[in-house]
């Protein structure tokens, strides 16, 4: 990030955390922390809803954080995130109406999967050993309130992401109606329910190291005070020993831990436990950094970027040969759609950040075939719109998935109804980048990448592609007179193609 | 191994291209042009010179893509058009040189078993007595199958194209035309073994699956089940009319217009004879069969060929293993699932088909887990529901996906909109069988198998579950007493393990 100041406001599942830092020739700084405890969580995960009293809470805080801001002239360098407290609260669209329309703040509501890939990419920029861990393979887990999410990463590739409901608060809610006593017990039982059935996947990767994240390490921290980036499962034993037939009050006093901290402090240790179970490993790595930290890092654009991009296209090839994808055909596709993508500029007039829409479309637009070769553009959609890719965010997954769906072009009324939650003007962008898919992949009909490749020329009413190839490529030449229709009627431009023998 | 195989008929050329692996096989290419070699043979008696051509284009689109699939194995046959016309010899020959293809050219006898291997990887012929008949456009061919076993096997000249050269002429058909037709029918099918001691007629040919795509308003669904009734009103409806007036019916194909005629006479002949109320229809039989045959000359026999085998559960399986499927607890769920449906029949009074149901449901109730874990019940759905099944109905794998959908904590919700589309009925037996498969997936919650068997006993409404294990089972009796809610409202019971 360039020199100045930059903040973030987190909103937790158990209290407000706003941070601002100041950058200055690549060192950061930061100038102001301030955290005001209020449990969304509570709300959210007992009564499905945040309260109105704690919305009017909420509201006097988040003015507060705004005002100081305002002092230090933040202007727009900053970002105001939320996480589960907001996301699963049946009222979180009037939430985050109020605070837009009586602060004129954007709150940006992030998925289990973006939370725990900022963590992910927090974690490899600040902890250098973190690189060496990725080499064979690590599994990030990130025990919050709400959630825990999990996630494997090997080679620059993330091969599993999944969250599960069992994070600590939640549990702490869900039985709180019980005896002290019994609830090791039952929380014991809810979590070994959950992990049996994704025991089966995380256990085949065989992966030993661990890295935790999440509020649950601060409690951990507080506790141990270790000098290191790890802990012993053994510790862990030993928590669970010490507090498991205990009170909270104890809890709290015989740790100095805040009140809300030992509340959940049994939940969590019995996640803890239940999870390193799945691993060989003794030790589990943790980073030191806060979570706020990380999001201004993150946002500020402050972390190296360079990886990101690898990152994501290992991620997406990943995907790909997990549903058996031909991976020819996809880069072929993505190769050419991409090409036509910036030989058309002056005609779509679309950014680099529709492109990249573009080119994960075209990597997975075939996926489907995996399920069922009919219908398999429905496919492709469904199986687009479950994943969750880093970088990502939700609403763009969805056009993702939906120019997959579009690829074949069989139009059919009920496709309307999929994208009755797009803007006109979403529309129009997604149906350009359709049109382009189209003629990439009709110029790879047979598969076989016939084609070398080809150029572009304009004429008054007429774009005329040429395609050098020695081959017979008759499949490709009928198959673009179909799939160039959809650009020719958006454009209002007539598509010709010719052979050029070399 | 990859393997194409090329069907030439009297009416269309169609190519499948499959995947071999792991003693089964997947299509990963169908492609076709209809090119009626008929028309020219059963007139002229020769293959004209202009269509010969138009055959070698379309060879060489089909070897184009055979290519592009990496095929190592490719087999082309010819059928009728090609046994009767005078210069098949020359034209074999000419498509050899001009194509490097060389077909085969089968007889009549060879046509019919290749059709009962295509219909046996697709239905369950276990203790039934079936007639196959693949009626094409030059020959038809008609088998009759004993519980797995062909005991008569006849080609006969009665291909639809054929037929309707000889016996109609007129555009549209005259009444005597189609009497003449249906007397001389009557008397060439008593020389065939059709009785009403057939349970179940299954059709073969393009033309009989057009007709079933026309009942079906246009599924895409391999097998099909055509109601004589439809048939009736379908053979009013087109009598009258012109091939040019034909030609606009919804569904049918337009090059099919006139030989639809006699095809749809000569079947429903063949229901009335066997007392039938219906046919089903099984598209690209002929080439699944072709496929398979070419599989088992390479030596490899097929996992649903081998004794002892049922088809349609080897078919589960192989969705299963497709999905990465957890064996061990999948197959536990299905063991006490089943058990328990046999121990609790005097409460549900489900019969055998339902049961079937039940059993593809615990197989693949977390086959979702592919996708995600998280939603993993939803993902079951949609794979269970997009995946083609072996013995069952496209209503039976909307059961079977709706019971997968309710083994994990939502029970079934009229505000769900695949519950809520199932009838009154289905409803029933999806709540039946989820609750049941509820309480099996329960007992299995460490996936490892640990209970040995379950022994149900019912008394004054108190159903006593007794599950053996020589391991402890607290955690699975916990499990249990959580899950068993949607038992005991279904069946109005009270529900206590032990």
């Amino acid at each position: 990030m360039k020199n100045g100041l930059f903040a973030v406001i987190n909103i937790g599942t158990s209290a407000f955390r706003l941070e601002i830092g100041s950058f200055l020739d690549g060192k950061y700084r930061q100038i102001e922390y301030l955290v005001k405890s209020l449990s969304l969580g509570k709300d959210t995960f007992s009564n499905g809803f945040i309260s109105s009293a704690s919305i009017h809470e909420a509201y006097d805080i988040l003015k507060k954080f705004q005002e100081k801001m305002n002092e230090y002239k933040i202007g727009k360098k900053f970002e105001v995130i939320a996480t589960s407290g907001v996301r699963e609260a049946k009222n979180r669209d009037f939430f985050l109406d109020f605070m837009d329309k009586k602060l004129g703040m954007k709150i940006r509501v992030l998925t289990p999967y973006e939370e725990l890939y900022i963590r992910y990419i927090g974690i490899k920029n600040e902890f250098e050993r973190f690189n060496i861990l990725e080499k064979g393979g690590v599994t990030l887990v990130n025990v919050s309130s709400g959630n825990v999410s999990i996630a494997v990463v090997k080679n620059k590739t993330i091969l599993y992401a999944d969250s599960l409901h069992f994070g600590s608060l939640r549990l702490n809610e869900i039985f709180k109606e019980l005896d002290e006593k019994n609830k090791v017990y039952a929380y014991n039982r809810y979590i070994e329910g959950m992990i049996s059935g994704v025991e089966y996947v995380i256990s085949s990767f065989k992966i030993k190291n661990v890295v935790f994240s999440g509020s649950s390490i601060n409690i951990l921290r507080e506790i141990f005070s270790p000098s290191n980036n790890y802990l012993a499962q053994k510790d862990i034993e030993f928590l669970f020993n010490e507090i498991k037939k205990e009170s909270i009050d104890f809890i709290r006093d015989r740790f100095a831990i805040r009140h809300n901290e030992a509340e959940v402090l049994k939940p969590m240790v019995c996640v803890y436990l239940n999870v390193l179970r799945l691993f060989e490993n003794d030790l589990f790595y943790f980073s030191k950094t806060t979570f706020p930290r990380k999001l201004l890092m993150y946002y500020s654009k402050s972390y190296k970027q360079k990886n990101l991009k690898e990152y994501l296209e290992k991620t997406v090839l990943n995907i790909g040969e997990k549903y058996n994808f031909d991976k020819r055909h996809a880069l072929y596709v993505r190769d050419s759609a991409l090409n036509l993508f910036d030989m058309l500029q002056n005609h779509h007039l679309l950014d680099k950040k529709h492109k990249q829409l573009l080119e994960i479309a075209a990597l997975l637009h075939d996926v489907g075939y995996f399920v069922n070769e009919e219908n398999h553009e429905e496919h492709s959609y469904y199986i687009i719109n479950s994943l969750h890719l880093p970088q990502i965010e939700e609403k763009d997954s969805r056009i993702i998935a939906l120019i997959a769906l579009l690829h074949k072009e069989k139009e059919r009324d009920v496709y309307l109804r999929l994208y009755n939650y797009l803007s006109q003007e979403d529309i129009f962008m997604l149906k350009k980048l359709v049109s382009l898919l189209r003629i990439a992949d009709a110029l790879d009909a047979s598969h076989k990448q016939l084609i070398k490749g080809f150029s572009v020329k304009f004429d008054k009413n007429s774009i005329k592609i040429k395609l050098s190839s020695n081959n017979f490529i008759f499949f490709e030449l009928v198959s673009l007179k179909k799939k160039a229709r959809l650009f020719e009627e958006l454009f209002g431009i007539k598509i010709e193609a010719e052979q050029e023998i070399e | 191994m990859n393997i194409a195989v090329i069907d030439i008929g009297s009416n269309s050329v169609r190519m499948q291209i499959s995947k071999v692996r792991d003693g089964m096989y997947d299509v990963v290419e169908e492609y076709k042009r209809m090119l009626r070699l008929g028309d020219d043979v059963f007139s002229e008696g020769t293959i004209k010179e202009t269509t010969m051509e138009e055959l070698i284009v379309t060879l060489n689109e089909m070897k184009e893509l055979y290519l592009s699939k990496s095929v190592n194995t490719v087999r082309a046959i010819a059928t009728a058009s090609f046994r009767e016309a005078s210069n098949a010899g020359y034209v074999v020959g000419k498509i050899k040189h001009s194509t490097g293809i060389l077909i085969e050219i089968i007889d009549g006898q060879s046509e019919a078993y290749l059709g009962f291997l295509g219909v046996s990887a697709n239905f369950e012929l276990k203790n039934s007595r079936v007639l196959i008949t693949d009626i094409g456009g030059g020959s038809a061919e008609f088998m009759v199958v004993d519980n797995e076993k062909p005991i008569f096997s006849k080609s006969t000249p009665y291909g639809c194209n054929k037929l309707l050269h000889r016996y109609f002429k007129s555009d549209p058909v005259r009444e005597s035309e189609v009497i003449k037709f249906k007397e001389d029918m009557d008397k060439e099918l008593s020389a065939l073994p059709i009785d009403d001691k057939i349970e179940h007629i299954i059709c073969l040919g393009g033309t009989l699956n057009n007709i079933s795509y026309i009942s079906s308003k246009g599924s895409s669904e391999r097998v099909k089940y055509v109601d004589r009734k439809f048939l009736k009103g379908f053979l009013r409806g087109i009598i009258g009319k012109s091939i040019e007036e034909r030609k606009k019916i919804r569904y049918l194909e337009p090059k099919r217009a006139d030989i639809v005629l006699p095809a749809a006479l000569l079947i429903d002949k063949i229901l009335y004879k066997a007392q039938k109320s219906g046919f089903y229809t099984l598209s690209g039989g002929l080439r699944s069969g072709l496929t398979i045959d070419t599989i088992n000359k390479s030596g490899i026999v097929l996992d649903f060929q081998k004794k002892h085998h049922s088809l349609r559960l080897a078919r589960i399986i192989q969705i299963g293993k497709k999905f990465n499927f957890e064996r061990i607890h999948a197959m536990q769920v299905k063991k006490l699932a089943l058990s328990i449906f046999d121990k609790t029949r005097i409460l549900h009074k489900l019969q055998d088909r339902e049961r079937n149901i039940l059993e593809a449901a615990a197989i693949l109730h977390d086959c979702g887990n592919y996708i995600s874990y998280s939603k993993h019940h939803k993902h079951s759905y949609y794979l269970i529901k997009n995946s083609d099944f072996i013995g069952y109905s496209s209503k039976d794998v909307e059961l079977i996906a709706n019971v997968a959908r309710y083994h994990r904590k939502s029970p079934p919700k009229k505000t769900h909109e695949n519950f809520n589309a199932l009838s009154d009925e289905e409803k029933f037996i999806v709540k039946a069988l989820s609750a049941i498969l509820r309480i099996a997936d329960a007992v299995d919650r460490t996936h490892d198998a640990r209970v040995s068997c379950v022994d149900v006993r019912i008394e004054n409404r108190i159903v006593y579950f007794q599950f053996r294990s020589k391991k402890e089972l607290l955690l699975e009796i916990n499990a249990f007493d959580s899950k068993k809610n949607l038992f005991e409202d279904v069946f109005n019971v009270k529900a206590v393990a032990r």
